[in-house]
């Protein structure tokens, strides 16, 4: 955690997302009946509902929630994966944090893919070309933010490995022959490769063995105290979140359910979803 | 003396969703207030409600009402009840220290680290951090040939002191100790009490649940009893 600062790095105000044509029954979120969020005539799914928080820098914030709760949704709509329906986000360092992120052009969205956030997803086959070789795929992400020189790329990315524990030695090798864990360190050292302000991690332990999970859970945390970046972790393990996250967000059928400091939501949940959530806990 | 916290009609009810709405009362109608620099014990029954006046204290219980304002360095009086997480997570950064009968600590991290941590938050350099945090294990009697391995297989006492030497580490301006002395003999018990006063003398305000009495009236300034949920000052 960094000292407070008044105003956040990102801003995302009542983001909605919603995958489908949608109909005369489904034009908003609101419309929908009950807590669904599956529209009952046209099938259509709204992933997130009027979903709005803050992201201040150098903090860790968790998204936690079932399967299909919206959580990795959320993180792609963010880094433009998945367009959005409607909202606004800001990012404070982005046109003095006046603009809406999501409505920019396709350039000024690679510009804040390849410069201000990095993203790391849970199949590291999305984040990372196994074609090309670990060393090349952080090359890849440097050459995109207009970095030419090869000694400077090499350098760069001989740094980043060795920060993430990848041996030099294969750097030149392609991340398809790496066990999991190593492809989501490499996935990780390619996501921090332009110093992004704000990384987003997408269930970046699921699948891994608890040796391997230990290392990238302590890898994640050595990067946030050391480059204050700041984060947003999405996992259904609450374990991960509890060992990673300042501020925690349960989030249930596309919307958020409740939110607070991570040991108030673990130990003195609120809301009856999260209070199920803790309860299911091993 | 300045007062550094106080307490005001503070009530915790837990709304248990899962149990037919079922609502259990923590704590109620708390009042205390404590200055700076002393150090407020609290004693009472198993499941009187003492961990939850902690709790809510470091708001890791949100308080269902009341007030508790404190004399924080970095904002000014604030009512830690209500303030913002953001604030919270500042204070509890630079300001209050908790410490718990359990040891929650990362994978990977080994003692040595742990205890460091606490220092490198608050902006020490990694060579006067490693330097205090090898003297405070050292007296919590935790053995050298431990601080560099991962205190998940250690003793219950070893966590404990683990737990004490890390927040007792450094200079906190609000200790929170949920039972210090549970689980530790005599010799660790006297470590425990020689750095109290040590912080004490320092100005740190430190609050404590104690079962073991004799030893919360060697070190506390005021004592209170939580019996039937109201607090009584012995």
């Amino acid at each position: 955690m960094s000292d407070l600062t008044d105003r956040p790095i990102l801003n995302v105000r009542d983001l909605n997302k919603r995958f489908g044509r949608g109909c005369v029954h489904c034009r908003k979120p609101e419309d929908l009946p009950g807590l669904s969020n599956r529209c009952p005539y046209c099938g259509s799914v709204w992933a997130c509902i009027h979903v709005s928080f803050d992201l201040y820098e150098g903090e860790i914030l968790g998204i936690v929630g079932e399967s299909g709760s919206g959580k990795s949704t959320l993180v792609r709509s963010l880094y433009f994966d998945a367009p959005v329906t409607s909202g606004t986000g800001e990012i404070a360092s982005f046109k003095e944090g006046k603009a809406n992120i999501f409505t920019e052009s396709a350039q000024q969205k690679r510009y804040i893919k390849n410069y201000l956030m990095g993203m790391v997803y849970q199949n590291p086959w999305l984040g990372l070309k196994m074609d090309f070789s670990s060393g090349g795929n952080i090359a890849e992400k440097l050459i995109a933010a207009g970095n030419f020189n090869v000694h400077q790329i090499r350098q760069r990315a001989s740094k980043l490995l060795d920060h993430v524990e990848i041996p030099l030695t294969r750097m030149d090798e392609k991340p398809v022959h790496f066990s999991g864990g190593m492809q989501q360190r490499v996935q990780i050292s390619k996501a921090l490769a332009n110093n992004p302000s704000i990384l987003l991690l997408d269930e970046v332990t699921t699948g891994l063995d608890l040796s391997v999970q230990a290392r990238v859970l302590d890898l994640i945390r050595r990067i946030q105290r050391e480059s204050h970046t700041a984060m947003i972790v999405v996992s259904h393990d609450l374990g991960v979140i509890r060992m990673l996250s300042d501020r925690t967000i349960v989030m249930k059928q596309g919307r958020f359910v409740e939110s607070g400091l991570t040991d108030q939501i673990l130990e003195d949940p609120h809301h009856p979803y999260t209070q199920l959530l803790v309860q299911s806990l091993l | 003396m300045n007062e550094m916290l106080r307490v005001d009609q503070l009530q915790k009810v837990f709304t248990m969703h899962q149990t037919g709405q079922k609502r259990i009362v923590g704590c109620d109608h708390i009042s205390f207030s404590v200055r700076k620099g002393e150090f407020l014990g609290i004693t009472g029954k198993s499941g009187a409600g003492k961990s939850t006046i902690l709790k809510c204290l470091y708001r890791t219980y949100l308080p269902t009402g009341g007030h508790i304002f404190y004399a924080s360095q970095q904002f000014g009086a604030i009512d830690l009840a209500s303030a913002d997480e953001r604030k919270i997570i500042v204070i509890r950064e630079k300001e209050i220290s908790y410490v718990s009968q359990f040891l929650n600590i990362m994978p990977r991290v080994t003692a040595l680290e742990f205890v460091m941590e606490s220092l490198l938050e608050l902006g020490e350099t990694v060579s006067s951090a490693k330097k205090k945090a090898e003297e405070m294990l050292d007296h919590f009697i935790i053995p050298e040939m431990l601080w560099d391995t991962f205190p998940r297989t250690f003793s219950g006492g070893e966590k404990l002191r683990l737990n004490l030497a890390r927040a007792m580490v450094r200079q906190s301006k609000l200790l929170l100790l949920d039972e210090p002395t549970a689980s530790l003999d005599q010799a660790s018990k006297e470590t425990v009490r020689e750095r109290i006063n040590e912080l004490k003398q320092n100005g740190t305000t430190m609050i404590g649940i104690f079962h073991d009495l004799d030893f919360m009236d060697s070190v506390v300034d005021h004592n209170y009893k939580l019996e039937s949920g109201v607090l009584k000052e012995v």
